[in-house]
């Protein structure tokens, strides 16, 4: 039987590394995924969860319900990934060729590995709020409540967010799409 | 009061759009075993305190705890000019070297993650009658993107370290990873 969170959450308080390993493991799949997501790089996903599992782990102590581990730890991943946008925008700028031929051509989506490129070229294109409770809601699967309480954003913001996305995201890929 | 649901008649398209990004994206196998040498390294152990010693917290055990704190505060200032998170475990940062051989280039600059993307901030000094660039700099445990930039107009890799798994900018990225301490 699979133990608790809470359970493997006391055994790392007892120092344990055991215990932490396998809450990660736990939420290393779901939290990656988001991250992914919104950052828009496998390397920046990895940077921000690895920070928000050490930020995690030095604050395991203040963790309040530890039956609810894996909602605490993400509330510390999209943090991480609030900070990581500001550095990965200056990134951007610095290094973000102007060569044309560097740019690869928007073409239709004749599999399903550039259907996938496309999907995250959109995504890329959204505003950050919108992107983030886009993933929170068709993604992660939060209620706008549970959003709410995550960003301290009121339920009507982030539904309107929602929509802006959902619209851009339409915009972006209907020519794409041959649905 | 704005609909939950997807819009007509696109909801074939979005439904597919979150088919695509509901599935699993694969990191870095590694990325556990990284956090750990780094909590290993920090000889970190979160503790919880006892209901028992919680209720007896006098101002006698807050005086002494805020004392700790100030002699790692100052401790760490020494080591690395700068201030701790105040909420971590804190090890000095290691002292990292990079170089670049660039016999023909007039000056080259290493610009990444710690420092914040300035191309300004970190210039490489040329050892005299070679070729061969090098900056030494401090960096806490984690992991570094960067690059170098030479003559300021191109950029180039680190030939000794792994490059980036993600380049969307056009520029060759390698990423250093330090574990601090003595590991």
């Amino acid at each position: 039987m699979k133990e608790s969170d809470s359970g493997l959450v006391s055994r790392s308080l007892a120092g344990d590394l055991d215990a932490y390993a396998e809450l990660m493991a736990r939420y290393r799949g779901d939290l990656g995924r988001y991250a992914f997501h919104m950052l828009g790089s496998r390397d920046d996903a990895e940077d921000a969860l690895q920070d928000a599992f050490i930020r995690a782990y030095n604050a395991l102590a203040s963790c309040e319900q530890p039956d609810r581990f894996g909602a605490w730890l993400f509330r510390i991943l999209v943090n991480r990934c609030h900070t990581a946008q500001d550095r990965i925008r200056r990134r951007a700028e610095l290094l973000t060729s102007q060569d044309p031929a560097d740019v690869a051509e928007r073409g239709d989506a004749v599999d399903s590995f550039a259907w996938r490129e496309e999907i995250n070229r959109a995504l890329g294109e959204l505003r950050t709020d919108q992107r983030e409770a886009f993933l929170l809601k068709h993604v992660q699967g939060l209620s706008y409540d549970e959003m709410a309480r995550l960003t301290g954003v009121g339920e009507s913001a982030l539904r309107m967010r929602v929509k802006r996305a959902s619209d851009h995201l339409r915009e972006l890929l209907r020519d794409v799409y041959a649905g | 009061m704005l609909d939950d649901r997807i819009e007509p008649p696109d909801d074939e398209l979005l439904t597919r759009v979150v088919t695509e990004l509901v599935r699993p994206v694969e990191l870095g196998t590694d990325l556990d075993q990284r956090v750990l040498r780094i909590l290993r390294a920090r000889g970190a152990s979160p503790v919880r305190p006892s209901p028992a010693s919680r209720t007896r917290t006098s101002r006698w055990g807050l005086g002494l705890a805020a004392a700790a704190v100030l002699v790692v505060v100052a401790a760490v200032r020494l080591l690395s000019g700068g201030l701790p998170a105040p909420a971590e475990p804190t090890v000095p940062p290691r002292t990292i070297e990079f170089s670049l051989s660039a016999p023909s280039s007039s000056r080259v600059a290493i610009v990444g993650d710690f420092n914040d993307w300035s191309p300004s901030a970190s210039p490489l000094t040329r050892a005299s009658g070679t070729g061969v660039w090098t900056v030494r700099i401090p960096l806490s445990a984690g992991r570094y993107r960067y690059s170098f930039l030479v003559d300021g107009d191109h950029w180039v890799g680190d030939p000794g370290e792994p490059p980036a798994v993600d380049d969307d900018f056009g520029a060759p990225i390698s990423v250093v990873t330090v574990y601090g301490g003595s590991i």
